[in-house]
């Protein structure tokens, strides 16, 4: 199989994260921040909220560093994971007093769940390498042929398989640690 | 049952390849790799439903609040003095109410203190003495005590570090706010983990938590 240098990059900031490293911090905040602000702005449709949580969801991965599996494939999941709770906690806020909602508070809703999970598998396709991600980013989310990606990107329809094989391959060991 | 097909030729099966026969072969026979082409078909398929996204960038603010609040969480928080005084004043007033007579919180003496290392600090181009740094275990835990010749923190301020001798970590201990002395406690297991190397820097007042690079002296405490 070849190499993977993302899933080793991910493994190091894992492990630095674990074990108390601020870089690795700031690190895991400019690869995934706008993945949990995106899902949290679509979640609770207010931009303010949103900050807050994505805020509180990068403080709790700090605070609770020493519960990560430093892997190379549990961050965003188990970031995205704590988002979804996050996102049920300022849910649940809205609805304060009522006792029925309160009661389900810090219960992830699986509305929330899903729209998580498709965007987390959106943005494992964005942090594909080129010409990788263009090349799924056509295929699956313009239906574009094998033929019209080969002409529109200049390369043997070929090369074009061998990417989308590839690439499938390499979001299923990415994705195997965050379900 | 035959050597398991390369992953690749299961993955191109699913985003349009037609299996030769040895493969179909294998797959009729193999669960396991079943199981991998149909994780890889139910993939497949959440990719087909996706829809083009439009990220959406948090504020700078964000950041900068979740980077100081991390880095702040490594800096002790100052002795709460008040607490010391209230405890000693209620085991004074309990005493008092037993003894018959009010004993006040200054009757409770002090433990004394012990110097457990101390260091010249020196400046990291010319390697001369500017401030001592010394560890002091008193009754309230441990302190670092720094004095200094007055530094310039120009536009900033000055920040103490313990630096580990690996090299590779470091924590803030506080901020050297008159420039010339101060006193930060200090957690006894950062000592025991080797964090010894005593730095004071100049920093900018930025968004930047981390060393500025900037170090005015420096110095090792030996236990």
């Amino acid at each position: 199989m070849e190499p993977d240098e993302e899933a080793e990059a991910r493994r190091v900031i894992a492990e630095s994260l674990h074990s108390g490293s601020q870089e690795a911090l700031a690190e895991a905040y400019r690869r995934w921040s706008r993945l949990i602000y995106t899902i949290a702005v679509r979640a609770l449709e207010s931009a303010a909220d949103a900050e807050d949580v994505t805020q509180q969801v990068f403080l709790a991965a700090w605070t609770g560093r020493h519960t990560l599996r430093p892997s190379a494939d549990a961050l965003p999941g188990w970031l995205v994971g704590i988002a979804r709770h996050r996102i049920a906690d300022a849910i649940a806020q809205r609805y304060r007093g009522r006792r029925t909602l309160a009661a389900v508070a810090d219960q992830p809703d699986p509305a929330v769940a899903e729209a998580a999970d498709r965007l987390m598998l959106a943005h494992e396709v964005a942090a594909l390498p080129e010409p990788r991600r263009t090349v799924l980013t056509l295929a699956y989310l313009h239906d574009c042929t094998h033929d019209e990606i080969a002409r529109r990107l200049d390369m043997p329809v070929g090369t074009v398989k061998s990417h989308l094989a590839r690439g499938l391959l390499q979001l299923r060991r990415r994705l195997e640690g965050g379900e | 049952m035959s050597i398991h097909p390369d992953p690749e030729r299961l993955a191109a099966l699913v985003t349009g390849g037609a299996p030769d026969q040895g493969l179909a072969a294998h797959l009729a026979s193999c669960a396991e790799c079943t199981a991998e082409l149909d994780g890889l078909r139910e993939l497949s398929g959440r990719l087909a439903g996706l829809e083009p996204v439009d990220w959406l960038e948090p504020p700078a603010t964000v950041r900068a609040a979740v980077l100081a609040a991390a880095h702040g969480e490594t800096v002790r928080p100052r002795p709460r003095r008040w607490l010391l005084v209230a405890a000693a004043a209620a085991v004074g007033v309990v005493v008092g109410v037993l003894g018959g007579r009010v004993l006040w919180p200054a009757a409770v003496q002090p433990a004394p203190e012990v110097v457990l290392a101390t260091t010249r600090l020196d400046t990291l181009d010319t390697g001369v003495q500017e401030g001592t740094a010394t560890l002091v275990q008193t009754a309230g835990g441990v302190e670092l005590r720094v004095v200094t010749s007055p530094f310039s923190a120009g536009s900033g301020y000055l920040e103490v570090w313990l630096i580990n001798t690996d090299g590779k970590r470091m924590v803030s201990v506080g901020v050297l706010s008159n420039g010339t002395s101060g006193t930060f406690p200090v957690a006894r297991g950062l000592i025991d983990a080797g964090y010894l190397i005593v730095d004071i820097s100049r920093e900018g007042l930025d968004d930047k938590p981390q060393h500025s690079g900037d170090s005015v002296v420096r110095g090792k405490l030996s236990l």
